[in-house]
């Protein structure tokens, strides 16, 4: 048998077919909203954030400390042992600078691309990283291994959530490392 | 093992809210297509029949789940048939209370009776009887738009 | 262990960027195919394994059981596996469990996906794959993900976005003789470099097309193989390894979870010596730079060294080991499920010199596919040999 000599089935469609109903096609939106519990560790992870603080868990067997904080810990299967508080600073292990939405809409020319980054947070095991943004920061000067700090909503505005978080910025002035980025 | 903390005053217990932001155009497929495609166009109801095993189909199919051969050829059927089994609805998606109670009947098509077809029942709830001869009832042409509410619902005949 | 299993037939349907047929009608084109490609009907099938994708991609909730009558599970023995992005591969290794076990002899293997469901655009349905509370509140898209690991791996090896842009170069040009392929393109790595920038370092050519399509294969214990053809494929090896479920405490850039799984395979399939023996590979390539980060993973090029084969021809189909000589995801298409089973079936295909113009030389009797997926951690590993 070869692919060549079989009859290969689907019927390619152009996106205006269904626009001008020259196939027939249904639309439907699902109308289905979530609270998710946030259980011990990440429900005191958000109120400490509400407080302007970065909380993790440690391990007593493996010695981690782990963020985002959890009340087992996976390498150890066993239960954490306490609390600790890291500091708001890291260091940025990855990076991108994206020009595109959630949703894969383009981000409008003349405004600033998002810059997630994975960030090493300081007083947390080292590979601790968490998922965030930067910010104050031209994309250009972005590099692996520069040292950010968090920028915290004022204490009114926030709300127990990871974007009390607004971003992070660089801890100093862009200097020359011989770290790769975008330049 | 237990977990070393746990939450003991349900004031504490909080929650994050979200939602999973989907939007969806489900394409009708080939033999849907030519199913509602008849009613909208000729009024008309197809059935397919399984060229190996003989197995009946409503709506039509283009292969059959059973053997897996496939079907090229529809045939027109009456739409009529024998309710199967029904229910009555008296609640809304959202857990209201409907303002008339709805019927919903599984209907043995004629000329296709390996199939059951789920629709409404034009009928009031204490009329419904499993064993009731229905026929369909359809839009007008002009309104009819290629989806199953080309359909109205079945009633007595 | 039961008994030795084999492929013994396959199909597949084109992959296309939107399918006029529903899931089911693609799952059955493509089974159909597969049973007439070695002769046999749905009668002679034991069993169905069942592969796709996150039911949010094609808007169906349970899918598995929306599927079974399009894969052939009516009044059958029917389960639908899933393993996010991992699940092609995961297909056969599915099945294998069942023929391998003995309590069954042959088993009808389906995967079938339908993305183009998802309006306008399966982003929406990517973006819940990442943590509902510490993740999702930042509006993440997918290719956050892949950028990040991608510059990862730059940064690790000192590698240019120059030297990666060449996967999509060469497998969008392998996939020009392959029938099904949605994005066949002949192209230039400056033409990738050139692509709409995304999320840097990620182009548009760097990614492979969400696609419409299905794919199937047929397996059987070794008698009945033996009975059914004089060309059976034995899968000799399986793997399969999950990494931690916090994606960002990963080393990004190397895959151990691959090599995990690889290992398991190898050693299932007595292989020592993976870059001697294994001969020809199809490793997971949804973007450029995962094909060589794979390719490491496997253990088919030291950590770093992947690239320096790509650029020194050693991965094209007529050199010294070929690497996605289907076209892969880049080029034949990324219906999810469907598309690693796309790689298994070109392996097979490979295998048996029936692989048309896409056939390298050399006549290889060892051969691997391998997928990646769930929240970018599992690794799942097929070995294949025609001996």
């Amino acid at each position: 048998m070869e692919l060549e000599k079989m009859k290969l089935g689907a019927t390619p469609l152009k996106e205006s077919d269904l626009k001008e109903g020259k196939v027939l096609s249904l639309a439907m939106t699902p109308d289905i909203a979530y609270a998710w519990d946030n259980g011990v560790a990440i429900g005191r992870y958000l109120e400490e954030l509400k407080n302007g603080r970065i909380i993790a868990r440690k391990c007593n067997k493996c010695n981690r400390i782990m963020l985002p904080p959890r009340m087992f810990c996976e390498l150890c299967w066993r239960a954490t042992d306490k609390w600790v508080y890291c500091k708001d600073t890291g260091t940025v292990n990855t990076f991108s600078i994206c020009y595109i939405n959630w949703d894969a809409s383009r981000i409008p020319k003349g405004q600033p691309p998002h810059i997630p980054a994975v960030i090493h947070v300081d007083g947390a095991s080292t590979f601790m990283g968490i998922l965030h943004v930067l910010g104050e920061v031209d994309p250009d000067d972005v590099k692996i291994g520069m040292k950010v700090k968090a920028v915290w909503k004022k204490p009114e505005e926030r709300e127990g959530s990871i974007t009390d978080i607004m971003y992070w910025k660089p801890l100093r002035p862009a200097q020359g490392r011989k770290t790769a980025g975008r330049r | 093992m237990a977990l070393s903390e746990r939450i003991e005053r349900n004031v504490d217990l909080s929650y994050f809210e979200g939602k999973i932001p989907v939007n969806y155009v489900y394409t009708y497929g080939l033999g849907l297509e030519n199913f509602f495609r008849s009613i909208k166009e000729k009024g008309e109801f197809l059935a397919s029949k399984c060229p190996e095993c003989e197995t009946t189909y409503f709506p039509c199919k283009v292969f059959c789940e059973r053997c897996f051969a496939e079907i090229t050829n529809n045939y027109k059927v009456p739409g009529t048939g024998i309710v199967e089994s029904f229910t009555v609805c008296h609640l809304n998606m959202d857990g209201s209370k409907k303002e008339t109670p709805a019927v919903v009947g599984l209907i043995r098509i004629d000329g296709a009776e390996d199939c059951v077809f789920v629709h409404f029942l034009d009928i009031s709830p204490e009329k419904a009887k499993i064993g009731m001869k229905v026929k369909p009832l359809l839009k007008r042409k002009q309104d009819r738009d290629g989806s199953i509410f080309d359909i109205v619902g079945f009633k007595p005949m | 262990m039961g008994q030795r299993v084999a492929i013994i037939g396959a199909g597949m349907t084109k992959f296309v960027r939107r399918a006029q047929e529903t899931g089911k009608e693609l799952a059955w084109q493509a089974a159909k195919a597969a049973l007439d490609s070695c002769g046999l009907t749905l009668k002679d099938i034991d069993c169905i394994s069942m592969g796709c994708a996150p039911d949010a991609f094609d808007g169906v909730h349970m899918k598995g059981e929306y599927l079974s009558d399009g894969s052939g599970g009516w009044r059958k023995p029917y389960m639908r596996h899933f393993v996010g992005g991992g699940t092609g591969v995961f297909a056969p290794i599915h099945g294998w469990f069942h023929v391998a076990s003995g309590v069954f002899d042959t088993c009808l293997v389906v995967c079938s996906e339908k993305m183009s469901s998802c309006h306008p655009h399966p982003q929406g349905a990517f973006k819940t794959i990442f943590d509902h509370t510490t993740e999702q509140p930042l509006n993440p898209t997918l290719i956050w993900i892949f950028a990040l690991e991608y510059n990862r791996y730059m940064q690790t090896y000192g590698i240019s976005k120059r030297d990666i842009a060449l996967v999509s170069v060469k497998n969008k040009k392998n996939a020009i003789d392959h029938p099904a392929a949605h994005l066949p393109m002949e192209i230039t790595v400056d033409d990738v470099l050139n692509s709409e920038l995304l999320a840097w370092p990620v182009n548009r050519l760097d990614i492979s097309p969400a696609s419409d399509g299905a794919a199937a294969i047929v397996l059987a214990g070794e008698r009945t193989a033996r009975r059914l053809t004089d060309k059976p494929v034995w899968i000799e090896g399986v793997g399969w390894n999950l990494d931690t479920a916090y994606w960002a405490t990963r080393d990004l850039a190397y895959p151990r979870y691959v090599e995990k799984a690889a290992r398991m395979a190898y050693e299932m399939a007595g292989i020592k010596e993976p870059k001697k023996e294994i001969e020809i590979a199809e490793p997971y390539d949804p973007f450029t730079y995962k094909e060589l980060h794979h390719m490491e993973g496997l253990l088919l090029a030291e950590k770093g060294e992947a690239p320096q084969l790509l650029v020194d021809g050693v991965t094209q189909r007529d050199g010294d080991r070929p690497i996605c000589p289907s076209g892969g995801l880049l080029g034949v298409g990324n219906p999810i499920s469907a598309a690693g089973l796309m790689k298994v079936i070109e392996i097979f295909l490979q295998l048996r010199g029936e692989a048309g113009k896409r056939q390298v030389p050399g006549n290889p009797t060892c051969g691997l596919a391998q997928a990646w997926g769930d929240l970018m951690q599992i690794g799942t590993v097929i070995v294949l040999k025609n001996r």
